[in-house]
C-alpha cells in the first residue's frame, strides 16, 4: 500500500500542476479576448462586458482571485460560458471530444496490433538487419499534415472516393438514417492518416524489443529444447516485450490525442483539436482552460491505466 | 492469455466508450432540433393553404449550399460573432428598418420615414400586414422596445448611445429622437438595427447566454432549422411568407468550407456559391462559363502605424519621406498579385463618394525620400548602411501578422534603400492587434475592416470628442494629435447639410495626406465566385452590407435572384 500511497500523491501532485497550467497559460497570451475584435467593434464593448461572463470570468478582479474563483467553480463541476460560442464550454467540449476520442482511440487500437505484429516478424527474422525498417522510418519522417493533405488531395479530390471534410455530410443530425454510416465512411480517410503517422514508433519499438530478447541467453536455451516456434513467441518474446510496449504505448497514445490536431484541422474534423485552434485564436479564455484541462486530465487517466496495467503484468 | 485478454477486453471498452460519447453528444444538437419544429408548426399549419394552391407540381427541394468560415456563434442578436459574417447570416434572419440593395439605402421595415429640421428625430412608417415567424405580427411596440432593450443590453454590431429616446406614435408608427445629431443614422443604425419581437425577448435578463430556439425568431426570410457548432455548419429554412418577396430557394445550408477548399469544392459540386474563395482561385475559374466571378470592394484598409514615442516619427517629413520610399503599386502586384489598390495618402479610398482627388499623394521615389531624410537630419555617420537622427540609430521592429510575410518583406527593402532599418516580428493577429492598441510597438502594420460608407471612420484619428471626451484610436501609446483636425472632424460628425460636410471631410483628408499620422498602403480586393447554373443574382452591395460586410450574399439576392438547377 506504500506504492499505493505514493501513486496517489504523485497523481495529486500532477493534477496542481494541470490546475495551474490551464488557468495561467492562456493569459500568457499577449491580448485579451476584446483585443479580437476590430476596433469599432472594441471600442463599444468595453463598457459592454456581459455580465454574465463577468460573473464567472471576473475580469476586474486581480489574477489571484480569478484563479480562486476558477477552483470554486471547478468544485461544483462548472467550467463556465464560452466567450464566443456563448453556450457553456462542457457543452461544448463533450461534443468534441467524441470525435477525437474516436479517432485517436481507433487509430491506437489499429496501429498497436499492426505495429506489434510486423515489428515482431521483423525482429523474429534471422539476424537483424535495421534495413528491414526502411520504408517505415521513411513514414515516421513525414509530418502527419503533410500525410493528411497529400491523402486527401488524392482520394478525395482527385479520385473522388471519399469526402474530404467534416465528420459527417452537411445536414446529418445523429438521428437521421444512415448517420452511423455516414460517421464511418468519413472517418476512413482521417483514421487512415492517424493510422499511418502511430504505426511506424510502435513497430520500430517493438523490433528493437524483439532483437533485444533475441539475443537473451534463456531464448537460446528454448530454440535448443525444440519449442515450438509459436510457444517460443508467446511465452518468452511476447509476454517480455508486453511491459516496454506498453510503456511506450501509454506516452503514444497522449501524443496521438495531440496528433489529432493537425487531422482534424486538415479534415476540418470536429474535434477537440479544431476547438482548441479556435479558441486560442479569439483568446476565449474559459473554453482554452476548460479544453486544457480536460485534455491533461485525460492524459493523467491514460497514464494511471498503462501504469496499473503493467504492473499487473509485471507480476509473474 | 490472461495478458492478452486484458488487452483485448481494455480495447474492446475503449472502443465501445469513445463510439457512446461520440454518438451520444449529438443528441444535444437532436433537442434543439424537434423543439425548434414544435414552434414553426403552429406557422406551417397557416400556410398549407397557401402552399397547396401554389405547389401543384411537386418540385425538388431546392438546396443552396455556400461555404462559411465554420462555427462563429449561434444566430441570435446576441450570440453570434460579431463580425462581417456574422452580421450577415442574422440578416437572413432578423430584418431592420431599412437596408440596402443594389441601389442603395432602401425602405425596408419601415415603408417610409421622416427627418424633422434639427435632424434630431426620426419618423418611420411600418409596413403593415408583417408578422415574425411564430405568427405574432409585427408592431411599433418590437420597434420601440427593441431600440430601449439595446438601450439597456448594449449590441455589439451597432450602438444607440445617440438615441434619447423612442415611442410609438400608433401601432404602425414609431418616432425616434436623437440627443445629437447623427448622419449615419438612416445608414449604420436603421439599417443595421435588428428588430426584437418583444414578446419573446421582454424577459430576457441575458441575452449573451439567449440561445433557445427562439432566440432566433424574427421576420427574415429564413428560419433556424437546425445550428451545428461541432461541424461549423447552419441550415436555414425559407420564410414561405416572407413579406419582400417569395424566397427563390427552400433551404440554405452553410457549410464549414475554408477560403482554401473553396474552389474544390465548387468545382466538386459541395457547394453552389464560395463567398470566401481566394483571389488566385476565383482568377483561375474566370473564363468558365457555369462559373462566375464577381470582384468588388474589400472595404478593408491595412495601413503603416508608427508609435510617435520613437522620436524620429514623430517628425512630419520623416514619415513623409518614408512614404515615397514606398512603391505601393508593386504591392499590390507582389504581395496581394493584383487583389486589390494602392492605398491613397488621404485614408480614404479612391473612387469611394467621400475620395478627395486632390490630396498629396506621395509618388514612388527613392531619390525624394533620402533627400528629405536627410534635409530632416538624418544622416550615416557611421557608415554601416543606417542612418541616425539624434544620435539614434535608425532601426525599428517591425510588427506584423503572420500571414502578411511578403508585406513584410517589401517595406524591409523598401526602408533598407533609404537607410531605415526594419526587424521584422511577426505574431498572431490577435496578439498584433492587442500591440498596437496598448502602443507596444515601434511600427506596425494591420488591416481592418468595416471601412467603408459614411465617414464617421475618420474619427480614429481624432483624439478628443465634441463633448471633451478622449475618443477610441484604436492605437494605444502616443499618437498623432491635431486640434485642428478634432475640430473639423467634430463638426462634421454633426453637419446636416450634404456639400458643407463634403467640403469638411475633403479638409480632413488634406490634413491626414500632409501630416500622416499612418501611412494607409492598400485596400482589398473582395472577391467571390458561384455556379451559375445553380443560382445565379448574386452582387456586391456598395458600401457593403449593413456596415461595411463585403459579401456578395445580401439576403435580397434569395429573393431577386434565380434557381437554375433542375
Amino acid at each position: 500500500m506504500k506504492r499505493g500511497g505514493k501513486m496517489v500523491r504523485t497523481y495529486g501532485l500532477y493534477l496542481v500542476l494541470i490546475l495551474c497550467i490551464s488557468f495561467f497559460l492562456p493569459r500568457f497570451l499577449p491580448g485579451s479576448p476584446l483585443s479580437v475584435l476590430d476596433e469599432a467593434t472594441a471600442s463599444q464593448n468595453m463598457e459592454a462586458f456581459p455580465d454574465t461572463f463577468r460573473e464567472y470570468y471576473a475580469p476586474e478582479k486581480p489574477e489571484a482571485v480569478q484563479f480562486l474563483l476558477y477552483l470554486k467553480h471547478l468544485l461544483s463541476g462548472d467550467l463556465g460560458y464560452s466567450l464566443t460560442g456563448k453556450r457553456k464550454v462542457a457543452d461544448m467540449i463533450g461534443e468534441s471530444l467524441g470525435y477525437s476520442l474516436l479517432l485517436a482511440g481507433l487509430a491506437m487500437t489499429v496501429s498497436t496490433c499492426i505495429g506489434v505484429w510486423y515489428g515482431m516478424r521483423a525482429g523474429l527474422k534471422e539476424g537483424s538487419s535495421p534495413v528491414r525498417l526502411f520504408p517505415l522510418i521513411l513514414l515516421q519522417a513525414v509530418p502527419v499534415f503533410l500525410l493528411a493533405e497529400s491523402l486527401r488531395l488524392l482520394f478525395s479530390y482527385r479520385l473522388s472516393w471519399f469526402p474530404s471534410r467534416g465528420a459527417y455530410s452537411v445536414g446529418m443530425h445523429p438521428s437521421s438514417e444512415g448517420f452511423l454510416l455516414d460517421v464511418l465512411y468519413h472517418m476512413v480517410l482521417p483514421l487512415t492518416v492517424m493510422i499511418l503517422s502511430e504505426i511506424p514508433g510502435i513497430a520500430v519499438f517493438t523490433y528493437n524489443s524483439t532483437v533485444r530478447i533475441k539475443k537473451q541467453q534463456f531464448v537460446r536455451m528454448a530454440v535448443y529444447l525444440n519449442l515450438t516456434q509459436n510457444i517460443i513467441e508467446k511465452k518468452y518474446f511476447f509476454r517480455n516485450i508486453l511491459p516496454e510496449i506498453l510503456g511506450k504505448l501509454s506516452i503514444q497514445s497522449i501524443s496521438c490525442v495531440a496528433g489529432t490536431m493537425f487531422v482534424e484541422a486538415v479534415f476540418a474534423y470536429p474535434g477537440i483539436g479544431m476547438l482548441l485552434r479556435t479558441a486560442t485564436a479569439n483568446r476565449d479564455y474559459p473554453l482554452m482552460q476548460g479544453i486544457l484541462l480536460t485534455v491533461c486530465t485525460l492524459a493523467l487517466v491514460i497514464n494511471a491505466i498503462f501504469e496499473f496495467l503493467i504492473q499487473q503484468i509485471s507480476r509473474r | 492469455m490472461k495478458t492478452k485478454k486484458v488487452l483485448a477486453g481494455f480495447t474492446a471498452a475503449a472502443i465501445a466508450a469513445s463510439m457512446i460519447t461520440g454518438c451520444g453528444s449529438g443528441a444535444k444538437t437532436e433537442t434543439a432540433v424537434s423543439t425548434e419544429a414544435e414552434t414553426t408548426a403552429a406557422e406551417e399549419k397557416e400556410t398549407t393553404a397557401a402552399e397547396t394552391a401554389q405547389d401543384t407540381e411537386k418540385r425538388k427541394e431546392r438546396i443552396l449550399t455556400v461555404s462559411g468560415n465554420g462555427d462563429f456563434g449561434f444566430p441570435s442578436v446576441y450570440t453570434i460573432s460579431p463580425k462581417g459574417q456574422g452580421y450577415m447570416t442574422l440578416s437572413y434572419i432578423f430584418d431592420t428598418l431599412m437596408w440596402k440593395d443594389e441601389s442603395g439605402l432602401i425602405p425596408y421595415l419601415a415603408e417610409d420615414y421622416s427627418v424633422s429640421e434639427d435632424g434630431l428625430t426620426y419618423t418611420f412608417q411600418l409596413r403593415k400586414g408583417v408578422s415574425f415567424t411564430d405568427g405574432t405580427p409585427f408592431t411599433a411596440e418590437d420597434v420601440k422596445f427593441t431600440f430601449d432593450y439595446m438601450k439597456e443590453h448594449p449590441y455589439k454590431w451597432v450602438s444607440v448611445s445617440m438615441v434619447e429616446e423612442a415611442s410609438v406614435v400608433d401601432e404602425h408608427t414609431v418616432e425616434i429622437k436623437l440627443n445629437k445629431t447623427y448622419n449615419p443614422f438612416l445608414s449604420d443604425v436603421a439599417g443595421s438595427l435588428p428588430i426584437l419581437p418583444k414578446h419573446i425577448w421582454e424577459n430576457v435578463t441575458e441575452p449573451e447566454t439567449f440561445t433557445e430556439p427562439e432566440a432566433a425568431i424574427s421576420t427574415g426570410p429564413f428560419i433556424l432549422e437546425n445550428y451545428d457548432s461541432a461541424a461549423g455548419t447552419y441550415t436555414l429554412k425559407a420564410n414561405e411568407d416572407y413579406f419582400y418577396g417569395d424566397v427563390q430557394i427552400d433551404k440554405l445550408v452553410i457549410a464549414n468550407v475554408s477560403g482554401g477548399d473553396s474552389k474544390e469544392a465548387l468545382l466538386s459540386g459541395e457547394i453552389a456559391a464560395a463567398p470566401n474563395i481566394s483571389y488566385k482561385a476565383a482568377m483561375s475559374l474566370k473564363d468558365s462559363p457555369e462559373y462566375t466571378v464577381l470582384e468588388g470592394p474589400g472595404l478593408s484598409v491595412t495601413r503603416l502605424y508608427f508609435n510617435f514615442d520613437e522620436e524620429a516619427m514623430a517628425v512630419k517629413e520623416i514619415r513623409q519621406a518614408m512614404y515615397h520610399a514606398v512603391n505601393l503599386d508593386e504591392i499590390v502586384e507582389k504581395a496581394y498579385g493584383g487583389a486589390g489598390y494602392p492605398g491613397s495618402a488621404g485614408h480614404v479610398q479612391p473612387g469611394t463618394p467621400w475620395y478627395n482627388p486632390d490630396v498629396r499623394q506621395y509618388a514612388y521615389d527613392v531619390e525624394t525620400a533620402k533627400k528629405m531624410l536627410s534635409e530632416a537630419g538624418a544622416a550615416d555617420s557611421n557608415g554601416d548602411g543606417i542612418l541616425e537622427y539624434n544620435g539614434e540609430e535608425m532601426s525599428y521592429t517591425l510588427t506584423f501578422t503572420e500571414n502578411d510575410e511578403k508585406l513584410a518583406e517589401l517595406l524591409v527593402s523598401y526602408m533598407k534603400a533609404v537607410g531605415i532599418e526594419l526587424v521584422p516580428q511577426s505574431a498572431d493577429d490577435a496578439t498584433v492587434k492587442a500591440a498596437i492598441s496598448e502602443g507596444n510597438f515601434e511600427l506596425a502594420f494591420n488591416t481592418n475592416g468595416s471601412f467603408g460608407g459614411d465617414p464617421v471612420f475618420l474619427s480614429r484619428f481624432a483624439t478628443v470628442g465634441a463633448d471633451g471626451a478622449p475618443s477610441v484610436t484604436g492605437q494605444g501609446g502616443t499618437t498623432w494629435e491635431s486640434e485642428e483636425y478634432n475640430r473639423i472632424y467634430n463638426e462634421s460628425a454633426v453637419e446636416q447639410d450634404d456639400a458643407k460636410r463634403h467640403q469638411q471631410v475633403n479638409e480632413l483628408q488634406e490634413i491626414i495626406a500632409e501630416e500622416l499620422p499612418c501611412l494607409t498602403l492598400y485596400y482589398k480586393k473582395a472577391v467571390a465566385a458561384y455556379n451559375n447554373t445553380i443560382f445565379d443574382g448574386f452582387y456586391y452591395t456598395p458600401d457593403g452590407i449593413s456596415i461595411a460586410v463585403p459579401f456578395i450574399m445580401n439576403k435580397l439576392v434569395f429573393v431577386s435572384g434565380q434557381w437554375k438547377a433542375q
